[in-house]
């Protein structure tokens, strides 16, 4: 029995061995990803109108993630399918309205609104669509960006009415302008050392009248308490108020008072404030009131003349012109998606909400689990039925094991294990032993020619098993590349699972031949 | 050696081997018309009803009918929870007239947009000097023609969507000649119609049947038609691939024919069993048609490299020998896709249900397919029968 069985301490089984431990490890320190048919969820398809190239989709993909979360859904995750399907998807179990809230987010586009001295001077819509482009200026030593737009006839008589005789006023761009909030920030938030505090109030305080919001200063007088804070946004009167999430405590005890939070990053809740020199001083950025920019408004803007060609331009920052280059082209890519009111670069499809209980999914993977076991018995059974030798069916086993266990340790860990992966296992289960079954022919009951013979037969099988995984991969390749994401995981482990086939048999059936003819 | 003796198949007047084959080509290829499609191919929804007691299939059919759903199909079975009722209603095609309407609409769109962008560069140009006053009167020409349009598609699209939505809709048409404002009123229109329909089929189902809970997916138009192109871009390039692969190993005509055919009429019965055992064309479902091609060409290959590329014995006995071994092979795999088709039935998930059938059925079609039928030609092949036939009517090779 051992002469049979000698080939389990040659280098190349050993190899084989090493690649199972390493899949192993790879489960061990990347974990298992098990889809939502088996985890359980809910799943909200979105199809573009058209394909998308992978930077734009990674673009869609940002701002759907950002539209989801400016609404305080952070359970959410949004990945791309392919290049023309986006997929959001809430592992926690959700109720219908929960569902029908998110589908809403994610069909909502943002207001776009410039306002010039507390005048609205022009509105998103009316902005001529796809008059959008970039006008960089990367000639000179000096880089510049500048994004060039049309507008509507109507909107350059408004603009020309709103911004007449306020040349080098600060343009103020808004997207989703925050109304009638209280803003609940610090007087740490706007520390300026050129300027005084009293100044810098005063400009925020402007800027946030616009949107009738009303600050208060939560560190001011040497510090509020939570109840304090909220008693002072109900004597501003406001139902509303905008505050840090880091603020848990106000949160919840807005809360308890019925008045609606709108919880923000930390970041956005600081101020970028600029002083213009001789007393002017202008907030340049405020993501908490939906301020975004606010560049200053041409003198030759301001002449009551109407037109209907605009750009918003200026110099880049950076030390060199690489950086200078890279500054300019994300200062255009945040300008343009401003001015776009934060839409998406094509139009999207919301399909139906597909929810899997958790208690379902578990349900699934049990019964998977199950089957892909008595699958694999039954294979071996009718393997050893067939070959009733230990000489053949321990080199058979030993390369169908390892092959099942890396490939499922490896779709695991690096893929994702859903239905059609699972489909892919069991027909990998079926094909795992296929190599093997023409190699073992091509080798029974003609080895008594010797060693040479035998690594003739060998590579005989070698030639057959070679061809045939060449064709699969061929067959499969268009599919694999189709972007078809319901079924990628099939292919994937249908291919996967023959190249790791084909290389586990002649790696170890060599290794047998060895072994067998060694004397 | 090898315990179970399977006849050798090639020992007699093999010829006749063919019959069978043929046979279920023939009858597999006046089938194909029927297999039914899948909702991801044709769109439509598929919904799934949680019910508290047994329902009746043409009850669910006929109230669908009696709020104009004709074309439906119901499906029930029971799980842990209860009885389960699944219903296929295919796209409604006043929704593909929607869609199209409003891609039309699109259309329009651009082009408005690019003859705004042309009238302001004009009347800039107007104001330092130039005389542009009848380019000016032809853009704008041009844009009342298309603001024309865009309202006919908005009666149209809101006439086809009320229709739809069986009753008034609450959103209004644009109240402004604004075409940014017509695509969303028409895109609004088109929501709110779907989701009355959606929310039409449910009580209409809840009417005859208790339901604890339901859940439905949906293709849209769109969706199922960037399928289908991607299902025959995917097809046609393995197929050109495939068949070059194949004729670069066997660099001769019959052998790479033999191949070639014995996978086509392997897929083909394939196909015949899917119109038999009403098993939809999905996505999934043609993933395992590709599988097929590919599992069907290995044992066609390994069969004519056991028998054309070698010398040993007669051809017969290779060709017995070849079968021996790939009767094996592909018995290992019919059985791990039974599993899952087992599995498929017990859990109703249709991707194993689909996959495991049309596996299981292209599997034993491919027993056939090789053994009998591509084996018999590469045997002619090598016993000179192609000459004898190609002397009688009279050719010389």
């Amino acid at each position: 029995m051992t002469k049979f069985l000698g080939w389990i301490g040659d280098k190349r089984v050993l190899f084989v061995a090493a690649l199972i431990v390493a899949s192993l490890l790879l489960v061990y320190f990347n974990g298992t990803h098990f889809g939502l048919e088996f985890t359980g969820g809910t799943r909200i398809p979105i199809t573009l109108d058209k394909p998308v190239t992978k930077a734009t989709m990674d673009d869609i993909v940002n701002t759907i993630k950002i539209r989801v979360t400016k609404f305080g859904l952070t359970q959410v995750v949004v990945r791309s399918v392919g290049d023309q399907q986006v997929y959001v998807e809430l592992s926690q179990s959700t109720s219908p309205e929960y569902i029908s809230q998110i589908q809403s987010i994610l069909k909502s586009e943002g207001k776009f609104e410039s306002i010039i001295d507390g005048q609205v001077a022009l509105t998103g819509d009316q902005i001529v669509s796809g008059s959008i482009r970039d006008m960089a200026d990367t000639s000179g030593s000096m880089v510049r960006w500048g994004v060039a737009f049309i507008i509507s006839q109507d909107g350059a008589k408004q603009f020309a009415n709103a911004a007449y005789g306020k040349g080098n006023y600060p343009v103020n761009l808004f997207l989703d302008r925050t109304e009638d909030s209280a803003l609940l920030i610090k007087e740490s938030y706007i520390s300026n050392a050129s300027l005084s505090i009293s100044e810098v109030k005063s400009a925020l305080e402007k800027v946030a009248g616009y949107g009738k919001n009303s600050v208060i200063y939560m560190d001011a007088n040497g510090g509020m308490t939570a109840q304090q804070a909220v008693d002072a946004v109900v004597a501003a009167n406001k139902t509303k108020a905008t505050v840090s999430e880091n603020e848990t405590e106000i949160i919840s005890l807005l809360k308890a008072n019925n008045i609606t939070v709108d919880a923000k990053t930390e970041s956005d809740m600081h101020p970028d404030i600029v002083n213009l020199g001789l007393g002017g001083v202008s907030v340049n950025e405020w993501p908490a009131i939906g301020l975004l920019s606010a560049p200053n408004l041409s003198p030759n803007l301001a002449t009551g003349q109407s037109v209907q060609q605009f750009s918003i331009e200026g110099p880049a920052k950076g030390a060199s012109y690489q950086d200078q280059v890279i500054f300019a082209q994300a200062e255009m890519k945040r300008i343009r998606s401003i001015l776009s009111g934060g839409a998406l670069p094509v139009g999207i499809e919301l399909g139906s909400a597909i929810t899997i209980p958790p208690s379902l999914g578990k349900e699934f993977l049990k019964y998977s689990a199950i089957g892909m076991v008595i699958a694999a018995f039954v294979v071996f059974l009718i393997i050893a039925f067939r070959y009733r030798s230990i000489r053949h069916l321990a080199p058979l086993t030993f390369v169908a094991a390892s092959q099942m266990i890396i490939l499922v340790c490896f779709m695991s860990a690096v893929g994702t294990l859903d239905l059609s992966t699972i489909a892919g296992l069991f027909g990998t289960l079926g094909t795992s032993v296929d190599y093997q079954i023409v190699m073992a022919d091509e080798l029974i009951g003609k080895a008594a020619g010797g060693k040479d013979e035998a690594k003739r037969r060998l590579e005989k099988a070698g030639y057959i098993i070679t061809r045939d995984v060449g064709i699969l991969t061929l067959v499969m390749l268009p599919l694999l590349f189709s972007n078809i994401v319901e079924i990628i995981g099939f292919v994937t482990a249908t291919l996967l699972g023959s190249v790791l086939g084909i290389t586990i048999t002649l790696l170890t059936y060599n290794a047998v031949i060895d072994h067998e003819h060694k004397d | 050696m090898i315990p179970v003796k399977l006849p050798n198949i090639y020992a007699g007047n093999y010829s006749l081997l063919v019959i069978l084959p043929l046979v279920l080509v023939f009858i597999s290829l006046l089938l194909i018309p029927q297999v039914p499609y899948g909702i991801d191919l044709r769109g439509g929804m598929l919904i799934t009803l949680q019910l508290n007691a047994q329902v009746d299939s043409a009850q669910i059919q006929s109230a669908l009918a009696s709020i104009g759903v004709e074309e439906s199909e119901v499906g029930t079975y029971t799980n842990p929870s209860g009885n389960v009722a699944e219903i296929t209603i295919s796209t409604d095609p006043r929704m593909n007239t929607i869609d199209d309407l409003l891609t039309t609409l699109d259309g329009i769109k651009t082009k408005y947009d690019s003859a705004e962008s042309t009238l302001a560069r004009l009347r800039a140009e107007e104001k330092q000097g130039s005389d542009r006053t009848s380019q000016i009167n032809e853009q704008q020409r041009i844009e009342t023609d298309l603001m024309a349009q865009a309202i006919t598609v908005e009666s149209d699209v809101f006439s086809t969507a009320t229709s739809f939505a069986g009753g008034a809709l609450s959103v209004q048409k644009s109240p402004v000649d604004d075409i940014g404002k017509i695509q969303k009123a028409c895109s609004d229109a088109f929501t709110e119609a779907k989701d009355d329909y959606k929310e039409g089929i449910i009580n209409t189902l809840s009417s005859v049947a208790s339901i604890q809970s339901y859940s439905l997916e949906e293709v849209s138009p769109t969706l199922s038609k960037l399928f289908i192109s991607k299902v025959f871009g995917v097809a046609m390039l393995s197929a050109i691939l495939a068949v070059v692969g194949i004729f670069l190993i066997f660099r001769t005509l019959v052998p790479s024919l033999a191949v070639i055919c014995g996978a086509v009429s392997d897929v083909v019965m394939a196909l015949g069993a899917m119109a038999i055992f009403k098993i939809p064309l999905t996505l999934a479902s043609f993933a395992t048609l590709m599988m097929l091609v590919a599992l069907s060409l290995d044992t066609d290959m390994m069969l004519t490299i056991k028998t054309v590329k070698r010398k040993e014995g007669t051809p017969r006995e290779r060709a017995y020998d070849a079968f021996k071994t790939g009767f094996a092979m592909t018995s290992t795999v019919i059985v791990a896709f039974l599993v899952l088709l087992a599995l498929g039935m017990i859990t109703h998930i249709a991707t194993y249900y689909q996959i495991g059938a049309v596996a299981t059925a292209g599997l034993f079609g491919d027993l056939i397919a090789t053994w009998m039928f591509n084996a018999v030609l590469v045997l002619w092949h090598l016993e000179g029968k192609y000459g004898k036939i190609l002397g009688m009517v009279g050719i010389r090779r």
